[in-house]
This record gives structure tokens, C-alpha cells and sequence, in this order.
């Protein structure tokens, strides 16, 4: 009988499940066989492509890696480079600003000199200022002192001197100025 | 209710020697199209996505399953037997599939003893395989000179119970399963309604998953084992 038709409508016997016999080795065959071409399918239809997928990923994480390494150090070079360039400008920056101190100091004592220079003529000139109004004031106070007993001296003598006295004065004025005038011309 | 495997036919090879397709044959077949479907429709996405781009949905998940199998092999074997991962990832996804084929009323292919015994016949030859390509002298020597020539009948012995016992314990376990399973659909029609639910939870997926696990990381330590010195 065709064995295909068994399979189809099924003549059902029943085989030991238990029965250690040759027979029951003997079937262990077409099972075993159908295991290894599982495997051989499984591994050419499943396995080995998706290993094949996941080295060709793992490949290129290994490539972008090592780019990542070499873009890694020449930021680190770029890095150090602009860290010494900072370091230079740090440098000269407070070369510059020593510089700037040290004339801003120059200039400083340069200007609190002329300006003490300065101060002291204006001093100076304002103790001489000084000292010429007071001998102005002096002169002035002076007249008008004069002036003033001058004046004193009339009222009292007119007030006091009779005719006779003042003629009198007037004779001792007169001899002493003529005294004195006889004098200047013998001289 | 029979718990023996049924024979849809056979060809006669000599007396009492038969070429049969059985029932473990058959749903052996169904696993099988179930793993190539898997593994064609895996392909063909494969074959249409850019292998650069960042993966997703259904590439995400077969690339998660085959990088996490490799590193999870890597981790519990000797690097000289990387090779055989392919062979132990089939050989997992097969008694996966296969125990937990009883949850749509399929009588799991490993439920026979025809079937879990040349697998682990097959864990028993990659073993001696491994020792003998790696270590030749060495693997020999640890199976009949160690500790003295004595010891050797055991430790032959001790070899060859190796696959009994694999294949006796995933075959007893699944087996087990499936006859409670049986007895319990034999019960009235009410107890059967909720009933099977958590039960082919536990048979058919807990148990299944764990003795598949048992079962491959029993066999490729032993591999592992064999080829290190």
C-alpha cells in the first residue's frame, strides 16, 4: 500500500512507547536526521546571517570608534593648543598691564611734581601779591593817619591857641623853616 | 486513552525492522516547518533591511536572541567550541518549539523516547568528538588511565550514561506531563473547562523551557568539558 495514502487517512497502529526493542532505535534515525537538517537549514537560513549582519554593525561601531579616537585626540591637540594660546595672551596681558602700571606710576610722579612746581609759584606769587598790598595798606594807613592827626592837631590848636600864641608859632615856624632853608641852599 | 505512539505507516525493511512514520515522526515535521517558516520569513526581512541601519521589530528581536545566545554560550564554554553554537542554538529553539507543542494538542516529539534518544546520542558523539579533535591524548588517557587502568570499565560506563540519562530525563519529564495532561482531559467536561489552562501553562511551557534548558546546558557543558584540558 502506498504509504502516502496511509498518511492521509490514517491506519492507526500503535507503537510501545516504552519498548526498548531495536525497532525503537531504528526510529530514532529519521529523527535525528531530521534534527541535523533543522540544524543545517537553521544555521545557513537564520543564524549565519544575522552573525553576519551583527559583525558587519560590530565592524563599523569598531570603524566609528576609531574615527571617534582620532577626531578624540585632535580635539585634544586643538584643545591644547588654544589652552597654551590662552596661556600666551594670560602672559602677555599682564605684561601689558605691568607695562601700563609702570608709566601710568611715571606719569603719576611726573604730574604731582609739575603740579607741586606749579603750586609753589602760584604760592609764590601770591605771598608776593600779599606782601605788596600790605605795603600798599601800609602806605595808605599811614597818610590817612597822618591825615588824621594832621587834622586833630588843626582843631585842637584852633580851639586852644589864642592870636598871640599863634603868631608866635608862626615866627618859630617861620625862623625854623627859613633855619632850614638857609641850610639847604649853604648846602 | 493511549499513551503509546500512533504509526500512520511504515515500510518493511527486513522482519520485524520497519521503516515507520509515526506520530513523533510527523509532529517532528510540524517543528520543523515551524523553525524554517521562522527561519525563511527571518530571512527574507533580513535580505530587505539596510544590515547598518538600527534594527527593529522582528530583526531586533532574532538579533537579540542570536547575540544573546552567543555571549550567553561564550560565557559557559570553552572559546575552542564556539563552532558547536550554532548546533546547541538549533537544538534549544528545537525542544523549545517541540515541548510546548502540546499546548495546541500536539504530542510533543519528545514525549518518545525514539526522539530525545538520538539527540542526546548526538550530545554523546559531539563529546567524543570534542576530546578526541582537542586534546586527543589527554581525553583518552582521562577515560582509561584515570585514576589507574582499573577505573576504566566506569568510566566507559560513566561516558555511556550520559545519554541515558538525558535522554530519559527530558523524555520522562515531558512524557510525565503529558499523561496528566491526558487523565485530566478523560475527567467530566466541567473540570476540563478552566482547568487545563495553568496545567499546560506549566507542562507544556514551564517544564518545557526548563528542561530544554537543562537539556542543552547539560550537554553542551559536557562538550565544553571534553574539549578542555
Amino acid at each position: 500500500m502506498n504509504p502516502l495514502f496511509l498518511l492521509v487517512n490514517g491506519t492507526p497502529e500503535y507503537r510501545s512507547v516504552l519498548s526498548l526493542d531495536f525497532q525503537n532505535f531504528f526510529d530514532g534515525g529519521p529523527n535525528i536526521f531530521n534534527f541535523i537538517v533543522t540544524v543545517v537549514l537553521v544555521t545557513w537560513l537564520l543564524y549565519k546571517p544575522v552573525k553576519k549582519i551583527l559583525a558587519a554593525r560590530a565592524e563599523r561601531i569598531e570603524g566609528d570608534m576609531s574615527d571617534a579616537a582620532l577626531s578624540k585626540a585632535d580635539a585634544e591637540e586643538l584643545k591644547e593648543m588654544y589652552e597654551k594660546k590662552v596661556k600666551d595672551i594670560e602672559a602677555e596681558r599682564a605684561a601689558v598691564l605691568d607695562e601700563a602700571r609702570k608709566l601710568a606710576g611715571e606719569n603719576r610722579t611726573r604730574i604731582l611734581d609739575e603740579a607741586k612746581v606749579e603750586a609753589q609759584d602760584v604760592k609764590d606769587r601770591a605771598a608776593r601779591d600779599v606782601a605788596n598790598e600790605l605795603e600798599q595798606i601800609k602806605g595808605t594807613v599811614h597818610q590817612a593817619i597822618v591825615d588824621i592827626s594832621t587834622d586833630m592837631a588843626t582843631r585842637l590848636i584852633a580851639s586852644t591857641i589864642d592870636k598871640a600864641a599863634h603868631e608866635k608859632l608862626f615866627d618859630e615856624a617861620m625862623v625854623e623853616l627859613e633855619a632850614t632853608t638857609a641850610f639847604k641852599v649853604s648846602a | 486513552m493511549d499513551f503509546n505512539i500512533r504509526v500512520f505507516t511504515g515500510i518493511r525493511i527486513t522482519d520485524g525492522l520497519e521503516f515507520l512514520i509515526t506520530e513523533t515522526t510527523v509532529n517532528t515535521w510540524i517543528v520543523m516547518g515551524l523553525i524554517l517558516l521562522f527561519a525563511i520569513i527571518v530571512r527574507i526581512r533580513i535580505a530587505r533591511v539596510d544590515p547598518l541601519a538600527r534594527p527593529k521589530g522582528l530583526q531586533n528581536f532574532i538579533e537579540m536572541c542570536v547575540d544573546g545566545w552567543e555571549k550567553f554560550y561564550a560565557s559557559n564554554t570553552n572559546p575552542i567550541v564556539m563552532y558547536l553554537a550554532p548546533w546547541f542554538f538549533t537544538l534549544i529553539l528545537f525542544l523549545l518549539v517541540s515541548n510546548a507543542i502540546g499546548i495546541v494538542g500536539l504530542r510533543p516529539p519528545t514525549a518518545d523516547w525514539g526522539m530525545t534518544f538520538p539527540l542526546a546520542l548526538s550530545t554523546f558523539l559531539l563529546i567524543q568528538f570534542a576530546g578526541v579533535r582537542h586534546r586527543p591524548k589527554s581525553y583518552l588517557k582521562s577515560i582509561f588511565l584515570e585514576p589507574v587502568f582499573l577505573f576504566a570499565p566506569l568510566n566507559v560506563i560513566g561516558e555511556l550514561a550520559r545519554p541515558i540519562s538525558l535522554s530519559f530525563r527530558l523524555f520522562g519529564n515531558i512524557f510525565g506531563g503529558m499523561v496528566l495532561l491526558t487523565l485530566l482531559y478523560s475527567l467530566p467536561w466541567f473540570v476540563t473547562l478552566l482547568l487545563p489552562i495553568p496545567l499546560h501553562m506549566y507542562f507544556d511551557l514551564a517544564a518545557g523551557l526548563l528542561q530544554a534548558v537543562i537539556f542543552t546546558m547539560l550537554s553542551l557543558t559536557f562538550v565544553s568539558l571534553a574539549a578542555a584540558e
